[in-house]
């Protein structure tokens, strides 16, 4: 462990990302946060979320990093526990996996090599860190927590949650797959157009962007396993900066319009402009439109896939970011282009709301900036590629074409889709219902509590021991 | 001389309570903690000779083929320690609890402690089936003391199963010496080399299955529940935190000598027993609305990591187990003198009806915070860096699936210590119905308790810190090397 791994060419973006998350987070924390003990609680727990933060990127060994990784998990689960406790549960118990999984990796990468170095994992162990890593980058089907963690989480919550830990999740597949690796690439695309599919039907502004998240961290994935590493980096180091400014200001227009609901919101930007100015301005530059970090990333990402790729990987990849312009388009016209007059006007509450929309275009211009803070890096493609959004321009077009029809049918239909979208898998963690459920009827079967069972038992054992000593 | 003194002392104590029971019908609570911390150094003598140079004591100076030998490395000086730390915080809760008044139950309480001390210390198989007799039948008693009918059954209970895990022992015991004609169990890991395997078959089932009943591993973990959910308060402490790891010795002990070089499959059986403890226990504390048979559920599962530590037959998977013994000792007496006092307060055990304490009692509610994080394994606590010794060592052996059981263990712990953990800080009756409700009924403050509670969760964090540095390590790996290394046990008994 050493403080120098903080500045190391991978770490830099994360703390850089990682800087200005927190002190937006403990600013907008103030403001977000009304009773004076959800303050103070708010603020401890953001010291150590960065104290964990600070850990997990000067880690040299990877149980240190897992340590870190669990005071970072329990610091969130007690933030998102201050609004959702059900939804905190989830989150913690899915993250509590992911570090027993990566423990478990880790162990048996130490019996191999007998080194514990942050570094590229053998073969019979990388399915332990893909998995593991997988849970905390929210992989297709191990992605249940983050919809829920994310959408319910207090706003400044949220935004450490999408800014910060998913993106250690990326960190940790950066570090133990350095080499090309085809399988992440595969999980990667499709995990992009997953997430931006389901982005589209939700009403719940922080839905659409748990999922936009799932979506970019598809991205990355997919840049992990092409084996640019710094590209991933790079791109974390933006999204973070977008999707702090996106949590943020959700959660000043929550605390403004006092619903989250598309619906509701609608024609409010009419009315008060400066609590959704921010939202718009963050919706832009997560768009990826032309001139954005965004769009740079997103091309170097499927440029970096090579021509070897398979042809519907950039296709998808492609259709994913268009898709991104389509969602987010969702979420931000119906403020300013319906009018709501009919519904009556949403709720309405004058306040310092200035300050924090000011906050959240400041750290937009650090988006506008990562541009020019790793030209090192995004040099060699701009060159290569020029530009060209997939590896052919009719193939280019035909992706934005079906990402366009995709979004079109949906806003068609959008009426007859519930609030929180289409249905997801989720693995209930309740005794009521799923998988637990069953496992609880198995073990009440486990314990009769009979004197004539329990010899029975013995017995049975005693000859099980026999035959197979 | 020390190592004699270990057993003898308790034992003197034990007879000398009734006697002076005869003078005074209460006894002065000084007088019982004077005897228990002589008692105590005089384990902690054994325990500090046995650490520095291992030390064997030939009874009445007979050789080992044919007298009794009482022996103390690094393995026994550990539990030693576990036992004195754990064997005195129990009294201490107890003597607060009860005064100096049910003279049985100090009586008991030291037999029990002098026949641990015995199974700790023995060298003879046969001895060590004597001294589980007293321990056994101290302990059905500990369980029956409060004499409600619940206390009546889980004591019966645990009479009847006990006695057939004794059997098994007994069994095993017997065969091994129609096999051999010796009981030494230094001699023995040497003659059973020579033994048919048919007969080692025999002998290993029935040692296995008999001490691992009273371990109380999955499968035939029956009475543990129901013991050490009906006990008082410092007997379930005890009984968790102290009697199972004795019963964790005796199986690592007979183990490590015996089946090391003769019969490996032996730690297969003992890993395949430790992951299904594991999974069963903690699947089964899940489904628990009972909060002292939770813990004890929660007890069955940190067993089954301490016998997947065992089972790699390694001298860091040893390690790991007494090191996660240790820790769960801490953890476990904590939580359970922590979760009785708050439900005899309460009046009840059920995990819903215990709301509103964290206004109430925080001092207690914190303390079982601390230790429940440390038993899930949330770092910095000592919880983790056991359980990723335990993980460490079993992947060094060549085995995943037990690692994974631990990893999903700590998912599933998580989700019940958090139910508990929820009801303590949910808001209380008292803070939604009349205030003109009579008040719960008053009860004596329990600070020795809460100091023991306190200091353990202190020693958790400690414990888990110190885990990271190379010395302590070291202190750590040099029990499990005492504990596999055979040969030097053997040299130590024989003087070879």
């Amino acid at each position: 462990m050493s403080l120098s791994n903080l500045f190391d060419g991978i770490n830099a973006p994360f703390l850089a990302a990682g800087l200005v998350l927190y002190i937006s987070a403990v600013i907008s924390g103030e403001w977000y946060f009304k009773a004076p003990g959800e303050r103070v609680r708010f603020r401890v727990l953001v010291a150590a979320a960065s104290a964990g933060s600070i850990g997990i990127l000067s880690s040299g060994n990877w149980l240190l990093f897992v340590f870190f990784l669990e005071i970072l998990t329990l610091s969130l689960w007690s933030m998102i526990s201050m609004k959702e406790p059900r939804a905190a549960l989830v989150y913690l118990l899915s993250q509590l996996a992911a570090a027993g999984l990566i423990l478990v990796g880790t162990a048996g990468v130490y019996a191999h090599t007998g080194s514990l170095a942050i570094g590229p994992v053998p073969e019979p162990w990388r399915v332990f860190f893909m998995a593991g890593f997988g849970i905390k980058a929210a992989f297709p089907l191990l992605h249940f927590w983050l919809p829920e963690a994310h959408g319910k989480a207090p706003s400044p919550a949220s935004a450490l949650l999408s800014g910060f830990a998913v993106k250690t999740g990326i960190l940790g597949l950066i570090r133990a797959f350095p080499e090309p690796f085809a399988p992440l690439v595969l999980i990667g695309t499709v995990m992009a157009f997953f997430g931006a599919f389901m982005a589209v039907f939700p009403r719940d502004i922080k839905r659409v962007l748990a999922y936009s998240t799932m979506s970019h961290l598809g991205f990355m994935t997919a840049a992990v396993g092409a084996g640019s590493g710094e590209i991933a980096a790079a791109y974390a180091f933006s999204h973070a900066m977008i999707k702090g400014n996106l949590f943020i200001s959700a959660g000043i227009v929550e605390k403004t319009f006092g619903t989250r609901d598309i619906f509701a919101l609608r024609g409010s930007g009419r009315l008060h402009f400066a609590a959704v100015a921010a939202l718009t301005a963050g919706a832009f530059f997560a768009a990826g439109l032309p001139g954005t970090a965004s769009y740079l990333l997103k091309n170097s990402v499927i440029s970096s896939l090579g021509h070897t790729a398979p042809w519907w990987q950039p296709f998808m990849l492609t259709a994913a970011g268009m898709m991104a312009a389509g969602y987010l388009l969702n979420i931000t016209a119906p403020l300013f282009f319906r009018d709501n007059s009919k519904n009556g006007t949403p709720k309405h509450e004058e306040g310092g709301n200035i300050i924090f929309a000011v906050l959240s275009v400041t750290i937009l211009l650090l988006v506008i900036a990562a541009d020019s803070f790793f030209p090192s890096i995004l040099h060699a493609f701009r060159v290569d590629t020029g530009f060209t959004p997939a590896s052919d321009k009719l193939e280019a077009f035909i992706a934005s074409a079906a990402a366009g029809l995709i979004i079109l049918l949906a806003r068609l239909r959008l009426k007859g889709i519930p609030e929180q979208g289409l249905p997801d898998i989720k693995i209930c963690l309740s005794m009521d219902e799923g998988p637990l459920y069953a496992f609880n009827r198995v073990s009440g079967c486990c314990h009769p509590g009979r004197l004539n069972t329990f010899v029975f038992v013995a017995l049975v054992f005693l000859v099980l021991l026999m035959l197979t000593l | 001389m020390t190592l004699v003194l270990a057993i003898v002392v308790p034992l003197v104590a034990a007879f000398l309570i009734p006697v002076f029971h005869l003078a005074r019908k209460t006894l002065p609570v000084s007088l019982i903690g004077i005897m228990g911390l002589i008692s105590l150094s005089a384990s902690m003598a054994a325990a500090y000779a046995g650490w520095f140079s291992p030390e064997v004591s030939l009874l009445g100076g007979w050789a080992p083929e044919i007298g009794i030998v009482l022996v103390a490395d690094r393995l026994s000086s550990a539990f030693l320690l576990i036992t004195g730390i754990g064997s005195g915080a129990a009294l201490a809760c107890a003597l607060e609890k009860f005064g100096g008044g049910p003279w049985r139950f100090y009586a008991i309480f030291f037999l029990l402690l002098g026949s641990m001390n015995g199974i700790l210390l023995t060298g003879d198989l046969f001895n060590l089936f004597v001294f589980y007799e007293i321990f056994s039948v101290a302990a059905y008693l500990l369980v029956a003391f409060s004499m409600s009918w619940q206390a009546l059954e889980a004591g019966l209970k645990y009479l009847v199963l006990g006695t057939i895990g004794a059997l098994f022992i007994l069994l095993g015991t017997a065969f091994t010496f129609m096999a051999t004609g010796i009981l030494n169990m230094a001699l023995l890991s040497e003659a059973l080399v020579s033994v048919p395997r048919e007969t080692l078959t025999a002998i290993s089932a029935c040692l296995v299955l008999g001490l691992t009943i009273k371990t109380g591993a999955f499968p035939v973990h029956f009475w543990l529940p129901d013991a050490h959910s009906s006990a008082q308060t410092a007997v379930s402490a005890l009984l968790s935190g102290v009697l199972v790891k004795v019963s964790i010795y005796a199986l690592m002990r007979v183990c490590f000598l015996f089946f090391l070089e003769t019969n490996g499959t032996v730690f297969l059986a003992i890993t395949v027993i430790g992951s299904l403890s594991a999974l069963g226990g903690h699947l089964m504390a899940l489904r628990q609305d009972d909060i002292k048979r939770l813990l004890a559920y929660s007890t069955v599962a940190q067993i089954g990591y301490i016998l997947i530590g065992v089972g790699c037959a390694s001298a860091a998977g040893a390690a790991a187990a007494v090191f996660h013994s240790f820790n769960h000792m801490l953890m476990k007496m904590g939580l359970f003198i922590a979760a009785g006092n708050v439900s005899d307060e309460k009046g009840t055990r059920e995990i819903c009806k215990l709301t509103g304490l964290w206004k109430e009692k925080p001092f207690w509610v914190l303390g079982f915070t601390v230790l429940s994080a440390a038993i899930v394994g949330i770092p910095p606590l000592n919880g983790f860096m056991s359980k990723w010794f335990i993980i460490l060592s079993s992947a060094g052996a060549g085995t995943v699936i037990p690692a994974l059981v631990i990893a999903a263990g700590t998912v599933i712990s998580a989700a019940y210590y958090l139910r508990v953990l929820s009801a303590f800080v949910s808001p209380g009756e008292s803070d939604q119905e009349d205030p003109f409700k009579s008040s719960p009924r008053k009860v004596r403050s329990k600070i020795v308790s809460l100091t023991i509670v306190g200091s353990f969760a202190m020693f958790c964090l400690a414990l888990g810190i110190m885990a990271f540095s190379p010395f302590s390590r070291e202190y750590f790996s040099s029990i499990g090397r005492t504990a596999v290394d055979v040969g030097a046990y053997v040299g130590l008994v024989t003087g070879r």
